[in-house]
């Protein structure tokens, strides 16, 4: 499984992702080679608000590198939207941003890296993510309306 | 709902009993559509201006739920699904 991209439109992946947190602070991101995913949910009981968003690939990442054995989808858990909009934040006022799936030890990460602009020094900001298995995955569906 | 955006949504067919004649009638046209829903969540929706949307879709789903619909430049769109607070 590998995920490395170079961040072409910050702004657009900072605003989807706002609108992603004011469901949930989490959201679950599908990375592929042709489309990014985001879904948010909340809880069916006492809410049952969900958003689903798409972007094309190639409108927010340039090289990219996208792989796995599960069609080349990779679902990620982003466990706090409000650190993935602090790090774009960042990223908007940065240039040469990438976004890099790694791991720490046991700890899953979306490392975002830049160089601030002004003195060039290189900056790295990791956001704590949870790769979810296929299983999981395979259990994602969207509300049908007629049920 | 679909995985993608909502452009248009199908009522399902229903199926002729069995044991009947079938008949080529289509099913009644709903002609109107209510639902109740919580302003708070339906105000969240508004926060898709940050995308700057070129077209915007609301679809009434019968005492179910409103689903919004939000393109933006690049292939770029957004539903949101917000359940209705009475449903039958």
């Amino acid at each position: 499984m590998k995920f490395k991209a170079a961040v072409r439109d910050p702004k657009t992946l900072s605003s989807v992702c706002h609108s992603q947190k004011m469901i949930s602070k989490k959201a679950i991101i599908k990375l592929h080679p042709s489309r990014i995913r985001f879904i948010s949910t909340t809880n069916s009981v006492t809410d049952g608000t969900q958003v689903w968003s798409s972007c094309r690939t190639e409108q927010l990442f340039g090289d990219h590198v996208i792989e796995s054995k599960n069609d080349n989808s990779i679902y990620v858990e982003i466990v706090d939207l409000g650190q993935l909009l602090q790090a774009l934040k960042c990223a908007e006022h940065g240039s040469n941003v990438t976004m890099k799936l790694a791991k720490v030890d046991t700890r899953q990460l979306m490392k975002l890296s830049m160089q601030t602009l002004l003195e060039r020094h290189d900056v790295s900001l990791d956001v704590p993510v949870r790769v979810l298995t296929e299983l999981e995955a395979n259990n994602i569906v969207a509300p049908w309306m007629f049920l | 709902m679909v995985y993608a955006a909502v452009e248009l949504i199908r009522r399902p067919q229903p199926q002729p009993p069995a044991d009947e004649d079938s008949s080529d009638a289509p099913p009644p046209a709903l002609t109107e559509a209510s639902v109740t829903v919580d302003i708070k969540k339906f105000g969240r929706f508004l926060s898709v201006r940050g995308v700057c949307p070129t077209k915007v879709i609301a679809h009434l789903v019968d005492d179910k739920a409103l689903v919004l619909s939000a393109y933006a430049v690049g292939d770029t769109n957004l539903v949101f699904y917000v359940p209705s607070l009475l449903q039958r």
